[in-house]
């Protein structure tokens, strides 16, 4: 089994402040894998981890 | 040149320059390929080099572990190359020469009948069923490249056993034995894969043969020198290096945490990998994990979710036998002999992170989540567990070597406390594992 994400969700979640539009578009997608990958990641509070990757 | 642009294009393979240049070398050489970079068919372009220039050469080619022999075998199909994991090549030498290992588990108790107590609690601290399996690693260290054990070390009496074949031995207590058995063997080139991470009586035996020898693997992922206590050849031997540094998986933009891992334990902004404009598609999600239990603990709740998943289940009957002790202990209907001595879950939890047992640890906190439910949760994991499935959930160490589109690496990994302690005091390993976990993503990291 595949599960192929569009690219253009791809894209809205290279932006910080586009992620939040992904996740209200995967939200009702009919396969949630991702979406509950990006409400579990969003869980953890930033200020966890010192390292910037930007 | 001309001749080797005829094999390349015969073979439908365009090089690189930097691949080229391994393929065109003749020498002892060490090539160092960043994650993706095309390591497997570099190694592939070099084999079909060297039996075009000479159809009787012979080539053998070590791989890490059974997986990657098999992925080798396709590859390499039709083409009189030897493939082999170093440890069954040395079996396979061990059984012609009438010295067969015996192979089987250790048993700890049997062990702590042979060895001295006091001394294994100074090296490694408590005794958990864990860190039993430390111990023996340290075991198979100090039995390292020494071709004997002093007579004066507290584990002397074990490797006398291990010797008379009347203790089973592990894989690299008998790898050692055919290491030091002064063989010399009749191949032209070899060539050894994950060369980050190999022990040291492999590197001496290799470096004792008259063939050419290449070197393959990434500096960067080296892993295994606390588990294994594995060296990287990269900083031991000082044969030319080549570096690969073009991948062939992941996009520019999915590159860039790696390369930052790469700066910040460089501190050398001249290397650096090049990305794709646009990631190789694998149809696979994934989320990665630091321990085993916290991979189990995810997979309940992704089960609880309704969705399909892929585990690696190997390592589930240690789990489920790790918190059944603990249930029995704190519910008090058999007291464990060493998880009794705390008094909560609590302390235990304490006390396995102060030793650094994060397995344990984890395995605790799994427990203190679903108490009486865990069992039947660990165990409906199993029936449903899914190979097919898009979503994978591994431990960081498992992932090595895969690709997917997307990975969460932060959440159960990168951002837990003592992971991220680890990476600010700059302890190499840990920041080789988060570079593992970084470089799985071929489109992007969440």
């Amino acid at each position: 089994m595949e599960e192929i994400v569009p690219e253009e969700i791809i894209k809205l979640l290279k932006e910080e402040q586009s992620r939040g539009l992904a996740i209200k578009l995967l939200e009702t997608s009919h396969n949630k894998t991702l979406y509950y990958m990006l409400i579990d990641s969003k869980q953890i509070q930033e200020d966890e981890t010192n390292f910037e990757f930007e | 040149m001309t001749n080797l642009n005829y094999s390349i294009k015969q073979s439908n393979m365009e090089l690189t320059e930097e691949q080229r240049l391994i393929v065109e070398s003749n020498e002892n050489i060490m090539v160092n390929a960043g994650a993706g970079t095309g390591k497997t068919a570099t190694i592939l372009a070099y084999a079909k080099e060297k039996l075009r220039l000479n159809p009787k050469a012979k080539i053998l080619y070590l791989v890490y572990n059974k997986e990657m022999k098999k992925e080798a075998d396709l590859k390499f199909k039709g083409l009189n190359v030897r493939i082999s994991t170093i440890h069954a090549f040395a079996f396979q030498h061990l059984c012609i020469m009438g010295k067969r290992p015996y192979l089987g588990n250790l048993n700890k108790t049997e062990v702590e009948k042979i060895i001295n107590k006091t001394e294994v609690e100074k090296i490694i601290g408590g005794i958990s069923q864990e860190k039993f399996k430390s111990l023996i690693k340290y075991l198979e260290f100090i039995d390292g490249t020494d071709k004997e054990c002093p007579t004066t070390h507290f584990a002397y009496p074990l490797f006398d056993k291990f010797r008379e074949r009347a203790l089973p031995q592990s894989h690299n207590n008998y790898l050692k034995e055919f290491c030091n058995s002064g063989v010399k063997l009749d191949y032209d080139y070899i060539l050894l894969d994950e060369s980050q991470d190999v022990s040291m009586n492999t590197v001496n035996f290799l470096e004792s043969q008259p063939a050419i020898k290449v070197y393959v693997g990434d500096t960067n992922q080296a892993i295994y020198k606390t588990l294994n206590f594995t060296v990287d050849v990269f900083t031991i031997l000082s044969h030319k290096e080549f570096k690969l540094t073009q991948s062939f998986r992941s996009s520019t933009y999915c590159l860039k945490e790696a390369n930052k891992i790469i700066q910040y334990k460089l501190d050398d902004e001249s290397y650096f990998l090049k990305g794709l404009t646009e990631g190789r598609t694998t149809g696979k999600l994934a989320t990665l994990s630091f321990t085993n239990s916290g991979v189990f603990h995810h997979a309940i709740k992704t089960m609880g979710r309704g969705l399909s998943f892929y585990i690696n289940v190997e390592k589930l009957d240690s789990i489920t036998k790790i918190v059944t002790e603990l249930e029995n202990t704190f519910t008090n209907v058999k007291r464990h002999p060493f998880y009794g001595k705390f008094a909560s879950t609590r302390d235990l939890k304490r006390y396995a992170y102060s030793i650094d047992d994060f397995e344990l640890a984890d395995a605790v906190k799994l427990y203190e989540e679903y108490r009486f439910n865990t069992i039947p949760y660990l165990r409906r994991l199993a029936s449903i567990n899914d190979p097919k499935s898009s979503y994978c959930i591994l431990t960081v160490h498992g992932s090595k070597g895969l690709e997917f589109d997307v990975v969460d690496y932060k959440t159960l990994f990168f951002k837990r406390k003592d992971v991220q302690k680890r990476f600010a005091a700059r302890e190499e390993e840990i920041i080789n594992l988060v570079y593992v976990a970084a470089t799985r993503a071929s489109k992007i990291n969440i």
